[in-house]
């Protein structure tokens, strides 16, 4: 049986779909069996995210019984598997059943060392029934007072579910003043906060091309960080790269490429 | 021209390249923008073309019976509570 964890965070915008492709990519580049489960089922984001929003079949024409598991998990970026949401809105209005999730969770949990769920924002019954699906969570949250707010509500509820928080992901951080601390904030959720993942004008570049930032700029910051968080959670040891020195950059930009 | 005089100019045109240099290389840098015009290019391709597919699909989308859809799963899950 694989770890079946459920990245939500109660607040929309907070970076889950993002967080949870370049987990996903990183433990599969460590070598790692990994699905990742897109579980907003009405604002599915995933398949963008990883350049996969053409794939004909999706998690929702499983749920309306149209389609059978196996033929909605395709193999993604490094090999990670992916069981995307559909875009349409038509398969929206089909897939009203994500109660089924749950038997669907039984047979997933066999086929992989990792099942990431990414929850939809809200206490919805979309967003109850992935809390539901996952044995752990971790909030993925931003260092402000409504995202903060929100996460808590999330990690309360997931407790009375039995979910287990594992703790929380701090994203798009920029260090400002007016930004809560990671103690105020471990002290609030009452979870550590296992990774702070940097603001990254990366991110949005590599979610254009939809190639996760791991695989389409792993130097940069946020994707350290990613590669970090996985490391931690599959409990492998990982030494970042070395940032490169000011002066190599200097000559880099001027004489040796463009951009990547 | 006195000899502390060209020194400052000279030490000054000198700060201006290594400024010119940095500015540059900052500029080419992978992280000088976060939308790049290729970058962008390729977000406005991706989006309008889900654009397209969305509108297309909005043409025979009937509304009226998605509600009735969603009223029905309201009503079954009351019934189970």
């Amino acid at each position: 049986m694989g770890r079946s964890i459920v990245f939500a965070s109660g607040k929309g915008g907070t970076g889950k779909t993002t967080a949870i492709a370049n987990v996903g990519v990183a433990l599969a580049q460590f070598g790692k069996e990994v699905i990742v489960i897109d579980a907003d089922i009405t604002m599915a984001n995933l398949s963008l995210i990883l350049g996969m929003e053409d794939i004909p079949i999706t998690l929702h024409d499983v749920l309306s019984g149209e389609a059978e598991l196996n033929d909605a998990i395709y193999e993604g970026p490094a090999s990670v598997k992916v069981i995307p949401g559909g875009l349409s809105l038509e398969k929206i209005k089909k897939a009203k059943n994500p109660e089924r999730l749950k038997e669907l969770m039984r047979e997933i949990s066999s086929l992989a060392d990792f099942i990431l769920i990414d929850a939809p924002a809200g206490l919805e019954m979309t967003s109850i029934t992935a809390l539901l699906i996952g044995k752990e969570l971790i909030l993925v949250t931003n260092p402000e007072i409504s995202a903060i707010t929100d996460s808590l509500k999330t990690k309360l509820v997931a407790e009375k579910l039995g979910t287990l928080p594992l703790g929380a992901v701090l994203n798009r951080v920029t260090n400002e003043k007016t930004e809560l601390s990671k103690e105020d904030i471990e002290t609030i959720l009452d979870v550590p906060v296992l990774m702070i993942i940097p603001e990254d004008p990366e991110v949005k570049r590599a979610s254009a091309y939809g190639i996760p930032l791991v695989i389409k700029n792993p130097t940069s910051p946020a994707a350290i960080a990613y590669k970090q968080l996985a490391a931690k959670l599959a409990g492998i040891r990982y030494t970042p790269p070395r940032p490169e020195s000011p002066i190599k950059r200097v000559f880099k930009a001027l004489f040796g490429g463009g951009r990547r | 021209m006195s000899l502390f005089t060209t020194i400052l100019v000279i030490f000054l045109l000198l700060m201006n390249i290594f400024l010119v240099i940095l500015y540059l290389s900052e500029k080419r840098s992978s992280r000088y923008v976060a939308y790049d015009e290729e970058s962008r290019s390729t977000l406005k391709r991706r989006v309008t073309h889900l654009k397209e597919e969305l509108e297309s699909e909005l043409v025979d989308f009937d509304i009226e019976e998605w509600e009735k859809a969603l009223e029905e799963s309201l009503e079954e899950e009351i019934k189970n509570l």
